[in-house]
């Protein structure tokens, strides 16, 4: 049983239960070349989902295999196959050399990129969506308000400026994402509300980010400095000298340990303060890991993978639905009277997108 | 009157309590169940037994530490019934996701809408790539031909030109005057195997050991003609954009059955093609004035001889070509009923003449013997 700090949040899952379903639905799905996999990550949820409490209500997920293969086919059938076909064959016809081929290359080029950032935006959307409107708790469903097509846009901006400041926009796109997604949430009729601000996860992200900077800056400033550059090959060297000769690379060794613990540092800030500054109605959100719970997370996780070469990633979706519902907060309470009946429209199918980019999440 | 619950006490039912989620507000109802046979009997505190019949309602958790049942006129109704239900009373509800008449029909149709698609791709996409054929511009089947054949001459061309004479009046001869998609542009390569291909751009590749291994003009004539049928009808066009296709669609999807698929799909048409270029060679050769007998030999002979290996006319075979040029029968799969048709034309056969002069048939037989061994490209 895993608990969340104030006992509100119970994640009662058996692992053992779950890593046998685990290996039995990764076999059904190696056998069926793929097919399977919408029914493993339906079960999967409804796993996780159904051993988990919030005061001490069951989650409920109502989401089928079906739907997902059918979103799957959409995409692959409505989008994938023209693009392909239109991209396999188009060489045929057009001489690629040609001005007409260049100019065809060049926009092809151009869809991809733009519609390849709109595309993950919106099948982030829609995976979310499809998610929590198969998702209920003491009978009331969630959902999403909008459609996915501003999200989506709203990723392909956020994108582009995070290209062009060379990632500095990074916690700005992070927060207005989080902003955009968070407040078209919605249980039932209460809506879930999101403000969170970026100024203050700057300073940590710079960290990080000047750490990938110095990086390449150290080895090659370093490497002219200490006059590698100007040695003869084959000269001897003194022992000083030798030292100085290394010290770029042992500060590049020592960056490379520090800049992830900096990113993974910016990233625990960043949930905790997105989630500090979202609320489901009166209830007010929150997150309490800290670095040090994301390392010790990380580094089990690691060891788990390593030394079971490999099989311990079937128990990953566990260990992240137990990280996450034990450093979740809840401040205040619902009325459940307040909370009526959710009136959107669930989607019929999902994921396609979300299935076909590989998205992440559970 | 008697009420329900009077008369469930005298009978002394058991009540266990639950907690009711009606689905229109998340208040937890708390709530009295009993088992009343074909139904189950709900009282909330204060009031009246409810019956709810078990047909309408569904378990929609069964577990060990848990029932949830639901209701299925009312989807987002929830009971929650902890300690779990005992299975006499679960019994007569059926599972929440068992198939009903609606959702089997609904599977039912999705199965055969994918079915009718998948069914769909396979045989009308294959003529939908191929009538884009024609479209291909001659620039890029020029390439493609030229690179094929570049390939193909690693090893040497049987470069002599009084076979070249001999073969293009050969070519003349058999060629339909209107018609011909682009000229036909022959090359003998010094490979020891007997065979022949079309490329695209009009391109027909001879091996030397066909040439060397025919017992007559007639039989050169008659392949030769067979490949000028590939060459009319684009098949080598055709076979590009098929594999193209279906490499495509296969990627898409993120294939992992794609070099079976695609062996399956070039097989099943090669066939078609194969039956198209007999049947324009039987034309032409009739046309000539040429005898179908030396075709009907060779084919014999390689019915014989040759492995029932099934043949690929598909570009990623041609490629393979590139390095290992098989033998006829591997690459034109020698079937008695295409021996038994062009056995049936000769039967009906006019007058002929032979395909070349005994001096031409010299000409064309000593081809290689002033081949060049070091790889030279194709004229």
């Amino acid at each position: 049983m895993q608990t969340n700090a104030d006992g509100r949040v119970r994640f009662s899952g058996d692992f053992g239960n779950f890593l046998a379903m685990q290996i039995w639905r990764g076999l059904l799905t190696l056998v069926t070349l793929g097919i399977h996999r919408f029914w493993w990550r339906t079960a999967e949820r409804r796993f996780l989902w159904e051993a988990t409490a919030i005061d001490g209500d069951r989650l409920e997920y109502r989401g089928r295999g079906l739907e997902l293969l059918i979103g799957t086919l959409f995409v692959v059938l409505g989008l994938f196959l023209p693009f392909s076909l239109v991209v396999g064959l188009l060489p045929l016809f057009v001489d690629p050399e040609s001005p007409a081929g260049l100019i065809g290359q060049g926009s092809l080029l151009l869809v991809y990129a733009l519609g390849g950032l709109f595309l993950w935006g919106f099948g982030t959307y829609r995976a979310r969506r499809y998610r929590l409107s198969r998702t209920a708790w003491r009978s009331i469903r969630s959902g999403m308000v909008g459609n996915g097509v501003v999200f989506g846009r709203l990723w392909l901006v956020t994108s582009l400026v995070q290209g062009l400041t060379l990632g500095l926009a990074t916690p700005w796109a992070q927060a207005l994402r989080w902003n955009a997604l968070w407040s078209d949430k919605m249980l039932g009729t209460v809506p879930v509300a999101a403000d969170a601000q970026w100024q203050p996860l700057f300073r940590p992200f710079l960290y990080g980010w000047l750490g990938v900077v110095a990086l390449p800056a150290l080895l090659i400033g370093g490497a002219v400095a200490s006059g590698v550059a100007d040695l003869p090959a084959g000269a001897s060297v003194s022992g000083e000298e030798a030292l100085l000769l290394f010290l770029p690379f042992l500060l590049v060794l020592v960056a490379g340990a520090v800049v992830p613990l900096l990113f993974l540092n910016y990233r625990a800030r960043f949930l905790s303060a997105a989630l500090a500054a979202t609320s489901v109605g009166p209830v007010r959100l929150g997150f309490d890991a800290r670095l040090g719970d994301w390392l010790r997370f990380h580094l089990v996780n690691a060891a788990l993978i390593l030394f079971t070469f490999g099989l311990g990633l079937l128990a990953m979706p566990f260990r992240r639905w137990g990280f996450w519902m034990r450093h979740v907060e809840l401040h205040g309470e619902l009325d459940p009277a307040e909370v009526r009946q959710s009136q959107l429209q669930a989607p019929g199918h999902g994921e396609g997108l979300a299935d076909a980019f590989d998205i992440g999440g559970i | 009157m008697p009420s329900i619950s009077a008369e469930s006490e005298a009978l002394g039912q058991e009540w266990r309590p639950a907690t009711l989620l009606d689905g229109t507000t998340a208040v937890r109802h708390p709530v009295e169940l009993a088992d009343g046979g074909d139904c189950l009997l709900l009282r909330q505190p204060g009031a009246t037994p409810e019956p709810f019949t078990k047909s309408r309602l569904r378990r929609v958790s069964d577990g060990r530490d848990l029932t949830v049942l639901g209701r299925a006129d009312h989807p987002d109704w929830r009971l929650v019934i902890d300690p779990p239900l005992p299975p006499e009373w679960l019994a007569g509800i059926r599972p929440a996701h068992a198939p009903d008449g609606r959702r089997l029909a609904i599977r039912g149709l999705a199965l055969a809408g994918i079915a009718a698609l998948a069914a769909g791709l396979w045989f009308g996409g294959g003529p939908i790539l191929e009538a884009a054929a024609p479209l291909i511009p001659e620039s890029a089947t020029q390439a493609m031909g030229d690179a094929i054949v570049a390939n193909l001459s690693a090893k040497g061309v049987c470069a002599s030109a009084p076979a070249a004479a001999a073969l293009e009046g050969l070519v003349t001869r058999l060629e339909p005057v209107e018609g011909a998609p682009s000229p036909v542009r022959l090359t003998i390569v010094d490979v020891p195997v007997p065979n022949a291909l079309a490329a695209p751009g009009g391109r027909i590749v001879l091996t030397r050991g066909l040439i060397e291994g025919a017992e007559g003009a007639d039989e050169v004539a008659g392949v030769l003609a067979h490949e000028m049928g590939h060459v009319h009808h684009l098949h080598s066009q055709k076979a590009v954009l098929r594999a193209l296709g279906l490499a495509a669609f296969l990627s898409a999807l993120g294939g992992q059955s794609a070099d079976l698929a695609q062996e399956a799909l070039s097989l099943s048409s090669s066939r078609e093609a194969e039956r198209e270029a007999d049947g324009h060679a039987l034309e032409r050769l009739a046309a000539a004035g040429i005898s179908a007998t030396g075709l009907a030999a060779f084919f014999a002979r390689q019915v014989e001889g040759g492995e029932a290996d099934k043949g690929k006319k598909t570009p990623e075979a041609l490629g393979k070509l590139m390095d290992n040029l098989g033998t006829w029968s591997r690459t034109h799969p020698p079937e008695a009923e295409r021996l038994a048709r062009i056995r049936a034309h000769v039967a009906t056969e006019g007058a002929t003449t032979p395909a070349l002069s005994p001096g031409e048939w010299a000409a064309l037989k000593a081809a290689c013997k002033e081949a060049e061994p070091v790889a030279t490209p194709a004229a």
